[in-house]
């Protein structure tokens, strides 16, 4: 097998002077053009590298440009010079002085002979199938272009247009069938020396001359219709891909890898810059090191490896912040947060440090106290530093809510972060936890009476803060009234307001089939409005308020557990446990303190409700229903 | 008159304002220009192959042999010095290296001045060329800049049809504080202060000149936590083909022409850079002079100072929790510092 290659070089001397002791080292012959139209000393370095040699010969060298004819007048000027030499070649390989070889010599004559006598050129019949990606098409070779398309682009626009509107539109040449495609090929011997028979007539150049980007068409139009279909494999040797601005992707050092496993012999176009790539590209050329073997039909099948990338990382990368690109929505860097993290939402800091207890003791979650605290920050362990933020830093948390959120939640990677969100705190946060698909939400619908007692103490109590029941004792019960009832209209509208942003969330998320919401309703003064797939309904029948919630707790942590994928351990002996008992021991003495005092004013607080399932006898009380 | 006829008076001043605003860095660059002389190097880079790069340098000599060798494996071809130090004795260092360029001030140089000094030397040595700017203590990193070539980036930002590349400043520091650590001329700062912060920066909306400010990092958690708003912006545009219209207006932050202040497109993001600061490395008197010559060059937007906050940090321990090692481009990577784009 004798194979013979043409190659077109414009820049980088050195390294075409490479690749071409490349080729001919491996006892290939090679026709180069170098364009005229760059410096003269870049052809003498070359033409001096290879001054007698007898595989090498240098074509007439023309100016080329972009888009005309001039690039089909060299790769002529290099097929006369392989004529002229009496190579004889087998097969004749057109590539293009950014181009190298990314197989081995010996790998690729042996494709050609198992593959010998077909055409390896991309040609698509452009009149029945369209193979541009935008611009002109038809109208390449059906008008005629005298100017440079793309130098002088609105000239050669309005000349096009001119045209059109005069109906000068031509016939192809010789009634041929148009055919476009990539300009690398690898011909025939034979095949090209039928193409040149046509390539010397004058009707044929005079033709092509004013034809827009004859590169794609020319050789692919005159094989295609010189060869029958069975002999052409419609895909070309070389390896090229291209960016979303249409421009070919330039391989660094550090993609030889990538670059190997391809099934194609070549690639385009490599990095002149660092000649590591190019060591082990020689490495491979001359069969030193072994390169993966691939079938005979695979050969030039492009891999989704890089379009994956490219259509991957057009945004920025996944799950990453893009510094420098603004907003283009109000949850800032948290909307590019794919992490998942939670938020237990609730309307007083005492139940809410119940569920942080109990939370805080699983080693897979990371649960923060109170972020959105006006006076600190409560991290998780209440400890004094976290992710770079004191326990202090209230305003630099409050420069932006989300980015504080999306830093807490990176700053524990492998662990799922969540954080307490009480009524009224954390701005839009608790909006972005049920708009967006990552985070769950563990809803605590409180006791009203507990967050009485609560505002009676402190407007904004910290987890280390306790309610102060004296005062429900000191406080006269007309004053205790007038606040209860000043109270409780406000907690039913945060209540509502909750409702309003779990059935939006449950909108929103309807296609999620893990459970991303859990709720519990403490409010025993009213019937409780459960949404969720995981429900804990409180019973009025039960007697005793604290036994019951801590029976509630208990059975909340199955479907919590459950919602942030983890296993809640049964915390019965714990510690945490104990200090839970005591919390709910003072918080019921403290209750019934309270009502008794309301009572004492003329307000009934007492469940008024006969709740639907009161009949049955007590059966679990977490049930789960299946959302859409 | 009617709002839109309103927004379009307003917009025309502005315009104008802009306008004249170049005409100005114009006039100060050709003024200042005559008042630098050639110390040592080349006084054109038209034989001079590879990046070149305009460095103010504040005569902290411990550190420039680090500079000059990591930017040369980038693939900077020529240095272009304006020697601020103390001494003004960089030529002397420079000693014979033939990609170096030095020029001084004669006599007094005004702080304001400095960034006219600067843009002269970017048209002389740079016009129609792409053209790093850095300061003496910055390290660049772009993805896989172990790899790759300075000449690759430029690449591929011109294939996307861009003629800048942004970046992120980001303090490094140690696990002691700067002041303690032993800098020699022969000391690795990458070694001497390998952290680096990996979250808490915050990308703030986009202004009238196209800059989008990016706020956060070391200095507004260890000494702008009660006011953050007036931390240092910790923007960059390093890399930029300078053309004639090109002038940076304020440090290398802000430019005109605006559209050389977008990192991005709105609708694709690009590749961006990171730079490494080492600032806490350096001795009393090169700070002084780097707080001087970078306050003289904030007008037009009055933003804070980093070197100030530089010289405070060198003695405070900084290491937290959100602290990460710097061993490579892929750290930064890892945490959104840079952004790879598409580049393959």
């Amino acid at each position: 097998m004798k194979l013979s290659y043409i190659v077109l070089g414009h820049q980088h001397p050195a390294i075409l002077v490479r690749l071409v002791s490349a080729l001919v080292q491996a006892g290939h012959t090679v026709a180069l053009h170098y364009d005229r139209k760059a410096p003269d000393e870049g052809f003498f370095q070359v033409r001096d590298a290879f001054a007698h040699h007898p595989s090498v010969r240098f074509a007439k060298r023309v100016k080329v440009k972009w888009g005309e004819w001039s690039i089909v007048q060299a790769t002529l000027n290099c097929i006369e010079e392989i004529e002229q030499a009496g190579w004889e070649p087998d097969y004749v390989y057109y590539a293009s002085g950014a181009d190298y070889p990314i197989r081995s010599s010996d790998d690729l004559v042996a494709f050609l002979e198992r593959n010998a006598g077909r055409e390896f050129i991309e040609g698509v019949p452009t009149d029945k199938k369209t193979w541009v990606k935008g611009g002109p098409e038809q109208e390449r070779y059906q008008y005629r272009f005298y100017t440079n398309w793309r130098d002088r682009h609105e000239l050669s626009k309005k000349l096009l247009n001119f045209q059109k509107a005069l109906g000068l539109k031509r016939k192809f040449v010789l009634g041929l069938e148009p055919h476009m495609g990539s300009q690398w090929w690898v011909l025939t011997w034979k095949t090209l020396q039928r193409v040149m028979e046509l390539a010397r007539r004058k009707d044929v150049q005079k033709f092509f001359r004013t034809t827009l980007i004859p590169d794609e068409l020319f050789f692919q139009t005159l094989v295609c219709n010189l060869v029958p279909a069975s002999r052409i494999v419609a895909r070309p040797l070389t390896l090229y891909q291209f960016t979303d601005y249409m421009v070919p992707i330039i391989f660094c050092a550090d993609r030889v890898e990538y670059l190997v496993r391809q099934p194609f012999f070549m690639a385009r176009k490599l990095s002149p810059h660092r000649m590591d790539l190019y060591d082990e590209l020689d490495k491979v050329w001359l069969g030193h090191s072994r390169t993966l073997s691939f079938e005979n039909d695979e050969a030039a099948k492009i891999s989704g490896e890089y379009e994956e990338n490219r259509l991957r990382y057009r945004d920025g990368a996944p799950g990453l912040p893009v510094y420098g690109k603004p907003a283009q929505k109000w949850y800032e860097d948290l909307g590019r947060l794919d992490e998942p993290f939670f938020a237990v939402m609730g309307l007083s800091t005492v139940e809410l440090k119940i569920a942080f207890w109990l939370l805080s003791c699983s080693k897979k979650l990371v649960c923060h106290g109170q972020i959105f605290h006006p006076r600190c920050i409560e991290f998780a362990n209440l400890g004094g530093e976290f992710a770079g933020y004191t326990r202090d830093a209230v305003k630099l948390r409050n420069t932006s809510a989300p980015n504080f959120v999306a830093n807490l939640v990176r700053a524990s990677p492998g662990k799922l972060t969540g954080f307490l969100l009480r009524s009224g705190q954390g701005w839009h946060v608790p909006e972005i936890v049920f708009d967006r698909p990552n985070p769950r939400a563990l809803l605590l619908r409180g006791d009203p009476l507990i967050g009485f007692a609560e505002s009676l103490s402190a407007a904004e109590p910290t987890l280390s803060d306790r309610i102060d029941w004296n005062l429900v004792d000191t406080m006269p019960p007309s004053v205790l009234v007038r606040k209860w009832n000043e109270y409780l209209p406000q907690f039913r509208g945060r209540l509502e307001r909750l409702d309003q942003l779990v059935s939006q969330g449950i909108d929103k998320k309807r296609s999620h089939n893990w459970n991303w919401l859990t709720e519990v309703d403490l409010d025993v003064t009213r019937p409780s409005r459960l949404h969720s797939q995981n429900v804990m309904r409180l019973r009025s029948d039960m007697a005793g308020w604290s036994g019951m919630t801590l029976a509630r707790w208990r059975d909340w942590m199955v479907p919590a557990g459950k919602n942030l994928g983890v296993h809640l351990p049964n915390l019965v002996a714990s510690e945490t446990w104990r200090e839970i008992t005591t919390t709910l021991a003072g918080l019921e003495t403290g209750r019934k303190m309270l009502i008794s005092a309301l009572a004492a004013g003329g307000v009934q607080v007492a469940p008024d409700y006969d709740p639907p399932d009161a009949h049955e006898p007590f059966s679990p009380a977490v049930r789960t229903m299946k959302m859409g | 008159m009617s709002v839109v006829g309103d927004m379009f008076w307003t917009r025309q001043r502005r315009l104008a304002f802009w306008y004249r605003y170049t005409w100005k860095l114009r006039r100060g660059a050709a003024k200042m220009g005559r008042r630098l002389t050639l110390a040592a190097g080349g006084g054109d880079g038209a034989q001079m192959k590879g990046v070149p790069a305009v460095v103010p340098y504040y005569g902290e000599h411990r550190l420039l042999d680090w500079f000059l060798s990591y930017y040369r494996f980038l693939g900077v071809g020529h240095f272009v010095f304006l020697d601020l130090g103390a001494k003004r004795d960089l030529h002397e260092w420079v000693g014979d290296s033939a990609d170096c360029s030095v020029w001084r001030p004669q006599g007094f140089m005004h702080p304001s001045s400095t960034i006219h000094a600067l843009n002269f030397l970017r048209h002389r040595y740079a016009a129609g060329k792409w053209c790093l700017s850095i300061e003496p203590f910055d390290l660049l990193v772009f993805p896989k800049s172990e790899t790759r070539h300075l000449r690759d980036l430029i690449d591929f930002v011109e294939s996307e049809q861009r003629d800048h590349v942004a970046a992120v400043v980001v303090d490094a520091y140690g696990d002691r504080p700067a002041r303690e650590l032993a800098v020699t001329a022969g000391s690795s700062p990458v070694e001497l202060l390998p952290y680096f912060d990996r979250f808490g920066y915050q990308t703030m909306e986009a202004g009238e000149s196209l800059t989008v400010p990016i706020m956060g990092g070391v200095q507004r958690r260890a000494l702008y936590g009660d006011e953050p708003k007036m931390a240092p912006p910790l923007n960059r545009i390093p890399l930029v083909k300078i053309s004639k219209e090109s002038f940076y207006t304020a440090s290398t932050r802000q430019l005109v022409p605006h559209k050389l202040n977008t990192p991005h497109s709105p609708w694709h993001s690009t590749t961006t850079a990171c730079l490494l600061r080492y600032a806490m490395l350096g001795d009393e008197v090169a700070l002084h002079v780097a707080k001087q010559a970078e306050g003289g060059q904030l007008y037009p937007d009055q933003t804070t100072a980093m070197y100030p906050g530089s010289e405070t940090m060198a003695g405070m321990t900084l290491k937290n929790q959100n602290s990460g090692r710097f061993t490579g481009s892929q750290d930064l990577l890892g945490c959104g510092l840079i952004n790879n784009g598409q580049w393959f």
